[in-house]
């Protein structure tokens, strides 16, 4: 029987890998909750952020000063690609975050704050804006990430739904 | 046979260059001198590893179950990676996880595995990984270096973003050659390296 080899292995594989996930997954989902809250405060910018359903309350003493939505979209080109979108009382765009995704290094990872300041596009933008690309939409996409930047544009949108 | 196998590696048969093995991300990443270096690193850790796993099991396969098994070897090892590195390095896995995944698109491995580690003891295949990676990560850094340079008229750009060191890129120009940084860019800059190595081989014969 020579299927009995490959199908141990197969096992045993399968048996570590599992056993990987459930050792390591609560340590790995508390390390992306301590970089989502920094992204967070940088959004907030200076202000606190309260958790409320479906996202955050960004206050200043208190007051109310407007709200970020959590978005996920598998329009992308690799995975799903998580957004934070802070919008103010008046419904304009106070910041745009991605806070996680696996889109192509070099091309479609500048959605990453950090490697490039292309999501401040959408600062200042309201919900009567046209969220797509350039030249019927309002955004220009990055140059050779066009499905990674509709992907993102689009989800942006959602972020004004409550 | 060390040193042959150095040789092999690094020029004579390098994955990049001559085999043209591992295209898909070499083409796909090479656009910038840290991106090159975030792939070509990760790329000779787990060709190592996995060269040098394939070898450990050899004695365990025969010819028809060898290469599901060697693509299962592979497979899950970057996954079993990818997971220990967000459990002990969450900060570097948010720099070079995108090039994790991209591993296992790397024809390299299996090759290597197939061609060489499944026939070879565990040293010489261990070697053998790290002088093909070493040899797919110089010719990686190489057209990452030719590609920003040419394309964005930078070199080291958000390299520090990759090392954790302070920022050291240089600016030549303000706008560059696009056509280099996009995928046609990547075909001519390859074309161009395997040329000139072919001359170079041409003319020390």
């Amino acid at each position: 029987m020579k299927i009995i080899k490959p199908v141990a292995l197969a096992l045993i594989f399968a048996i570590l890998l599992a056993l990987t996930n459930v050792g390591t997954r609560e340590v790995i989902a508390t390390n992306r909750i301590q970089h989502t809250q920094k992204l967070l405060r940088q959004m907030a910018d200076g202000g606190e952020f309260i958790r409320i359903a479906g996202g955050y309350e960004i206050r200043r003493a208190g007051e109310l000063q407007g709200y970020i939505r959590k978005v996920v979209t598998n329009d992308g080109y690799n995975g799903d690609i998580e957004l934070l979108v802070a919008v103010d009382l008046e419904s304009s765009i106070l910041n745009v975050r991605v806070t996680h995704h696996r889109e192509t290094p070099g091309l479609g990872d500048k959605i990453d704050h950090r490697i490039s300041h292309w999501v401040e596009t959408f600062n200042g933008h309201t919900y009567e804006s046209n969220f797509e690309l350039a030249p019927e939409g309002d955004f220009d996409a990055i140059t050779g990430a066009t499905i990674t930047s509709r992907a993102v544009v689009r989800a942006t949108k959602k972020g004004f739904e409550r | 046979m060390m040193s042959s196998l150095a040789k092999e590696g690094l020029w004579r048969n390098n994955p990049a260059l001559v085999q043209l093995l591992g295209l898909c991300p070499l083409l796909a990443v090479s656009n910038s001198f840290s991106t090159s270096l975030g792939l070509g690193l990760t790329t000779l850790m787990v060709l190592t590893l996995s060269n040098f796993l394939i070898s450990l099991l050899r004695g365990l396969l025969d010819d028809e179950t060898r290469l599901p098994v060697q693509i299962l070897v592979i497979a899950s090892f970057v996954t079993l990676a990818d997971m220990l590195l967000q459990y002990w390095f969450f900060e570097l896995h948010q720099r070079i996880g995108l090039f994790v995944a991209l591993i296992v698109t790397n024809c390299t491995l299996l090759g290597r595995a197939e061609a060489f580690a499944s026939r070879n003891p565990i040293s010489a295949a261990t070697w053998d990984g790290l002088m093909m990676g070493t040899g797919f990560m110089a010719v990686l850094l190489l057209m990452g270096t030719i590609r920003e340079v040419i394309g964005q008229g930078t070199l080291f750009a958000n390299l520090h973003l990759l090392t954790g060191l302070p920022d050291v890129t240089l600016r030549f120009t303000d706008t560059g050659f696009l056509l280099i940084v996009l995928p046609p860019g990547a075909f001519l800059t390859l074309g161009c390296i395997i040329a000139l190595k072919n001359l170079v081989d041409a003319k020390s014969h």
